[in-house]
């Protein structure tokens, strides 16, 4: 499970550093066809594209969406910025709890399949760290970088 | 304690008979250690207390045996603040539905959501997980 949520985080970040082409006239049939099955409710719907994959960011719910797929139509993961009062309450107490002398800097839900969670970046003066959560009750340690 | 009792807590908890022993207040202190404003109310199970507070400006229970377990809290949030894949699963197969309302019910070993949907035949307690899994919990007559 562990590799499966990192691989998709990883490979999530990645794709946010890598440099997309608009593609919004060129979204093939298998991907325009999975998207519209996976979100039926999706709305303002733009996408870009890489060599291997697709990216669509859209509205659902009034929140801002990102999905990738694959050009064979697979769903690879779909992320959401988060704010901290958006987490289960388990996660904000035990923050609150365990970090309360850190300030957040990058807060997201990721989702693939049946899989899914959380991962927060924290930082004081010191050092950076990521945790991920993948019951939405605790957070396991990721990341952990001096400054 | 039955999730029901939990999740309808709120709505038939009464005013408790007496406070909360030492061991309770202790046991919510632990868990919520910036929280001083608690109103409680004894939850419609026997022995179990029910603590109502404002937690980052929302309104939570939180739910306590006389001995002192924390069993978990539940606080009303918008369709909008359920993780994706329930709330995918919840667009595509209840598109027609009315939503009524939302609860997150957070116990010490798992998460979930009971989401009360209507439509014209009558309503459906769903109960939703993180991972998008979307089961009928009760159901309603009109």
């Amino acid at each position: 499970m562990k590799k499966i949520i990192a691989g998709l985080v990883l490979g999530s970040m990645l794709l946010v550093n890598t440099a997309f082409a608009n593609a919004n006239d060129n979204v093939n049939e298998k991907v325009a066809a999975a998207f519209k099955h996976e979100f039926v409710q999706a709305k303002e719907v733009s996408w870009q594209k890489t060599d291997n994959y697709f990216r669509a960011v859209f509205k659902l719910n009034d929140d801002i969406l990102t999905a990738y797929f694959s050009e064979e139509g697979d769903l690879m993961g779909v992320v959401r910025n988060l704010l901290s009062t958006e987490l289960p309450i388990n996660l904000q107490t035990s923050l609150k709890r365990e970090y309360a002398a850190y300030w957040i800097t990058d807060l997201f839900e990721f989702a693939k399949k049946d899989v899914s969670g959380y991962f927060i970046t924290l930082e004081n003066a010191d050092q950076r760290i990521t945790l991920q959560s993948n019951d939405g009750r605790t957070w396991n340690s990721y990341l952990r970088t001096k400054k | 304690m039955t999730l029901a009792v939990a999740i309808l807590g709120s709505a038939f908890a009464t005013p408790a008979d007496k406070e909360p022993s030492v061991i309770v207040k202790a046991a919510f202190a632990k868990e919520f250690s910036t929280i001083k404003d608690v109103k409680w109310e004894a939850a419609d199970a026997e022995g179990v207390y029910q603590a109502q507070f404002t937690f980052n400006n929302e309104s939570l229970q939180a739910y306590f045996t006389e001995e002192g377990e924390f069993l978990g809290t539940t606080r009303l949030i918008s369709v909008s603040r359920l993780p994706v894949l329930a709330a995918n699963t919840l667009a595509r197969k209840y598109a027609g539905y009315h939503i009524v309302s939302v609860y997150e019910h957070s116990m010490t070993e798992s998460v979930a959501y009971y989401i009360t949907v209507s439509d014209a035949k009558g309503g459906l307690m769903l109960k939703a997980t993180g991972n998008g899994e979307l089961t009928v919990y009760k159901r309603f007559k009109q």
